[in-house]
């Protein structure tokens, strides 16, 4: 398994080439002056006004040296380049709370909420900025594909499940490109993936092109609403699989129906503890009534991000390993 | 022989004189014209495909040599450096070209008022800054064609009328 930035860099350079360009030129100096062993771990740089700029690695905590506080004139800079000076060409993305930038990475935003009609209409006066360097882990799937194929050549359909932060996207983007490629040992050859990727996160697209390593024969609908993106795919690529990230709407499960009846495979994860509390959840109900998911993967932190629990037969509800795997 | 050949010379080159002054004063409605277009494909690219605005600007540049494109351009490359924020990148690059346009300060004032809120509000709120300002260009697009062709009416006159008097007093 390797863990891999976009075009083979190492955490470091990534944030030197991609990251700090979107900063102001007194806080990316400040970034660029910690040593490179620091930055090669770190996964987010979280911005405060007026509080100190801290980077994570892991649980660990990194401020630079001399602490750098940030301000709200560094704030609305950030922002604009965050958004290349275009803020009109990312209204929608200010709505949900994040943007993506070149190389994948996701910048989530906090500020004051502008309703309208009773909506978030926008968000103004940003006042904090967590930015998520984006990887991949080439070889994350490795554990779980052998479950997951149907011969000769499909895949079951399947939930990924786990809070937050346990490598569902990561597992999914593996997935998709595995399967995009062929498993040549388990006799799989390449099939014809579509990806309906709403927070263009699997794929990372930046102005259209893949910024992850998502397979020759992928297809991505990039920023599509799930529910609508899915049914596109289905509708103008003739795709062999589908892979969406997060399900969690009613109209979610509606298209993720149609795709099931429409003789496509669907792999798709969802945020949750157990196989029991997402089919609890009310929109995704339906989904477990007809016994529609076939397998069911389950992360947890347990053992670091990306921990498989469990792989689940869903119609048995067999564990198909005998412990947790990394 | 030679008297009535140098008249009509000197009456010919007067006529052209007039004619190349005349000529002059067409090309501020010009530039004009291909500012609005260039604002014109700015707005599709921002409403449509809501395209990033250094984007947005060398898509709707037009022909790069004319005013327009110099302005369109020289802003587009310095917002993509992320140097300046879009209003002073737009300050930045109609200064630079009004020395060389045949724009007067009133045209320079409506290009420098639509860079305040260039790419810091919402797309409805773009796209209305964008007809405000084609609405001030096509106004003085309007004036500048009928002051236009006014005055080179008179320039082409007052060749053809000088070169006579001269031929007459050398006659």
């Amino acid at each position: 398994m390797s863990n891999k930035h976009p075009g083979g860099k190492s955490a470091s350079d990534v944030i030197m080439d991609e990251v700090l360009p979107h900063l102001p030129p007194a806080l990316r100096a400040s970034i660029a002056g910690l040593p490179k062993e620091q930055l090669d771990r770190v996964h987010e740089i979280r911005l405060r006004t007026w509080r100190p700029v801290t980077l994570m690695a892991g649980d660990d905590e990194i401020y630079p040296n001399p602490p750098y506080v940030f301000t709200d004139d560094d704030a609305l800079m950030t922002l604009q380049l965050i958004a290349c000076g275009s803020l009109y060409a990312f209204e929608d993305d200010l709505r949900q709370g994040y943007i993506t930038i070149r190389g994948g990475h996701r910048v989530g935003l906090v500020g004051r909420v502008v309703l309208l009609k009773g909506r978030v209409a926008t968000l103004k006066d940003i006042s904090g900025f967590c930015i998520r360097i984006a990887h991949e882990v080439l070889g994350a799937a490795d554990n779980v594909m052998k479950h997951l194929v149907k011969p000769p050549r499909r895949l079951y359909h399947t939930l990924i499940i786990s809070p937050p932060r346990c490598g569902k996207t990561t597992l999914l983007r593996d997935i998709a490109r595995q399967a995009s490629e062929g498993v040549p040992s388990l006799n799989f050859p390449g099939v014809r993936v579509g990806v309906a990727d709403e927070r263009s996160e699997i794929a990372a697209c930046y102005i259209g092109v893949p910024q992850t390593t998502c397979g020759t024969r992928t297809d991505v609908l990039d920023a599509c609403p799930k529910a609508e993106g899915m049914i596109m795919l289905i509708r103008s690529m003739s795709p062999d699989v589908v892979m969406t990230d997060e399900i969690g709407r009613e109209d979610d499960a509606l298209a993720i129906r149609e795709v099931m009846c429409a003789g496509v495979s669907l792999v798709a994860t969802a945020h949750g503890g157990s196989l029991e509390e997402v089919a609890r959840r009310p929109a995704l109900k339906c989904l477990f009534e007809g016994d529609m998911f076939e397998r069911a993967v389950i992360l947890s932190q347990a053992h670091g991000p990306g921990t498989i629990e469990a792989i689940l037969d869903v119609g048995t509800g067999k564990n198909m390993i005998s412990g947790p795997l990394r | 022989m030679v008297k009535l050949l140098g008249a009509v010379l000197v009456v010919g080159s007067s006529g052209v004189i007039g004619n190349v002054v005349a000529s002059g004063y067409s090309e501020r409605p010009r530039q004009l014209s291909e500012l609005i277009s260039g604002f014109t494909l700015l707005e599709t690219e921002i409403s449509y495909a809501k395209t990033p605005l250094s984007e947005a600007l060398m898509r709707a540049r037009g022909q790069k040599c004319s005013v327009a494109g110099r302005i369109f351009e020289t802003a587009s490359h310095i917002i993509a450096s992320g140097d300046q924020s879009p209003g002073q990148a737009w300050e930045t690059a109609v200064r630079c070209t009004y020395p060389v346009s045949a724009l007067t300060s009133e045209d320079r004032d409506a290009l420098l008022a639509f860079g305040g809120k260039l790419g810091s509000c919402s797309s409805t709120d773009q796209l209305r800054h964008i007809a405000l300002v084609r609405e001030r260009l096509r106004a003085n697009e309007v004036k500048a064609r009928d002051k236009a062709i006014e005055t080179a009416r008179m320039w082409r006159y007052l060749g053809l009328t000088v070169g006579a008097m001269i031929a007459l007093m050398l006659y």
